[in-house]
């Protein structure tokens, strides 16, 4: 264990060399060194409105991430009990959200909905609402028939067998599209924001930008490392450790 | 309240094929109230799917079941009557024992009650698990997995119990010692048992009678009253001839 964080603190200091010997290398201020980003970085930290931002784009994505999963996760499970919705779902809706580039939904959403929260939140819902699809259909695929089966011998009722048998068993593959969609999810909140908002962090990025202020999108950029580093490393390894494993099958 | 020898079970005329492959063939044959009945037959002749349709969870294309006098055509007719137990013990790796063997209240709607527990308790008690109900199935062995999966059949009170070859694959110290359980269970509850196998020593020690089933497509060969007093000893000479006739019959 202190092995592995030895060698981690080596590769984020070497990362550090490297970036400070290219800034200085350019010299240009277009690249700004390792102790200007920091320094931008503090003044986003300690200003309460980047706070503000921080926030918004955060509601963002959670409610973004509300809205896709919920789809995503209905329309993956109908594809189960309706043969119409598995065609329609696997012929049209998937290919369909799964290849239109997430900035075309942003800029159809800007013309529809203008500058509002409506613009990102829907962004991110039509990015992760496949990421539920194709987990929920996985777990389908790899639904233990046995076990359902055992099932219907005490209820026929469909809604029962669901809530206690099979959603138990998609629960695993339904924590792993939550976590990659979140990760996909603030990529494109930030890309929504730039394109169709006047606020979140996406908007900060894009007024640093337009303002040249280069070492300011650099904080912003970090800023958003940083965040995704604690959502995934943070809150989803550990509820992954506590409360998903025990979901997963084990050799029974 | 049934009484000891009355029908418990009907099954009339069952036909059923998977496209054209017939598999089974006008089999007809009752269990009464109290009596153990096998089903012995060949790998691959039908018994699971004959013991499917009995339980409802598949419709036949010919006959009907009628358990208790209520036509379980429909599948899942007689749900209440009947519990089962399958080859493996189907349990849900994220529950305890308990909550396994509970799940059969919370399929039919039923809040946890008292009384539940009581007799979530019992079902653990009767198959010698009390102290393992709050152990996961990965922690159990496969005969542990196979007690629990069995007082979840036992927990709703079934009048007949129908097993599908459910000591396949346990080794034969276990195997032998839950043959013995289940007989004094039986015997507990009072209830019936519908027991498919294919091993001939198992149907001689488990049943009163043993309905042999011929090759695809399967059709009943003959049936066998085994008129042995229990507790039965495999080692006597009338259990090796009653085995001995069961295999010649099976050949």
């Amino acid at each position: 264990m202190v092995k592995k964080l030895g060698m981690a603190a080596l590769a984020v200091l070497l990362f550090w060399l490297v970036w400070w010997a290219i800034a200085a290398f350019s010299n240009s201020a277009l690249f700004p060194t390792p102790w200007q980003t920091v320094r931008a970085l503090w003044v986003i930290i300690t200003s309460s409105s980047s706070w503000e931002h921080i926030g918004i784009s955060t509601y963002r994505v959670v409610a973004g991430t509300a809205i896709g999963s919920a789809v995503g996760a209905v329309l993956g499970l109908s594809t189960r009990y309706w043969h119409f919705m598995e065609i329609t779902v696997k012929a049209v809706i998937y290919p369909l959200l799964q290849s239109v580039p997430t900035i075309c939904w942003a800029l159809i959403f800007v013309l529809w909905f203008g500058l509002s929260d409506t613009t990102p939140i829907l962004a991110v819902a039509s990015a992760v609402a496949p990421f539920f699809i194709i987990n929920i259909w996985e777990g389908l695929k790899e639904l233990d028939s046995n076990l359902t089966e055992m099932a219907s011998v005490y209820t026929s009722s469909r809604w029962r067998i669901l809530n206690k048998v099979i959603m138990p068993m998609l629960y695993p593959y339904i924590f792993a599209a939550t976590r990659s969609s979140m990760m996909v999810a603030w990529k494109v909140v930030i890309l929504g924001e730039i394109f169709g908002a006047a606020s979140g962090m996406g908007y900060m990025l894009s007024i640093a930008f337009g303002s040249y202020r280069i070492e300011q999108v650099f904080g912003w950029t970090l800023a958003f490392a940083a965040i995704l580093i604690m959502f995934d490393y943070g809150i989803f390894k550990y509820i992954d450790k506590k409360f998903i494993r025990k979901w997963k099958p084990q050799e029974v | 309240m049934e009484t000891a020898g009355s029908i418990v079970l009907e099954v009339n005329g069952i036909s059923h094929s998977f496209e054209d492959l017939r598999v089974l063939q006008d089999i007809s044959f009752t269990v009464n109230s109290e009596e153990v009945v096998c089903i012995l037959g060949p790998s691959g002749c039908g018994k699971t799917t004959l013991l499917r349709i009995v339980a409802g969870l598949m419709p036949s294309h010919q006959g009907n079941i009628l358990i208790h006098g209520k036509d379980n055509g429909r599948p899942g007719t007689a749900r209440q009557e009947i519990g089962v137990v399958f080859q493996e013990p189907r349990l849900l790796p994220w529950r305890t024992a308990a909550a396994n063997v509970a799940l059969p209240f919370e399929l039919v709607g039923k809040k946890a009650s008292e009384t539940d527990l009581n007799l979530v308790n019992l079902a653990l008690g009767m198959v010698n698990l009390i102290d393992f109900g709050g152990s996961y199935p990965h922690q159990l062995s496969g005969g542990m997995r196979q007690r629990v999966s069995l007082a979840r059949a036992l927990v709703t009170n079934p009048r007949i119990l129908l097993m599908d070859e459910p000591l396949t694959g346990l080794d034969v110290v276990t195997r032998e010692e839950l043959q013995d359980e289940i007989i004094r269970i039986w015997r507990e509850k009072q209830m019936s048992l519908l027991w498919v196998t294919h091993d001939p020593e198992e149907a001689v020690f488990m049943a009163d009678r043993v309905i042999v089933l011929s090759n695809r497509p399967t059709t009943i060969k003959t049936v066998l009253d085994i008129n042995m007093t229990r507790p039965r000893l495999r080692t006597t000479r009338e259990f090796a001839a009653v085995e001995q006739e069961l295999r010649q019959l099976l050949a």
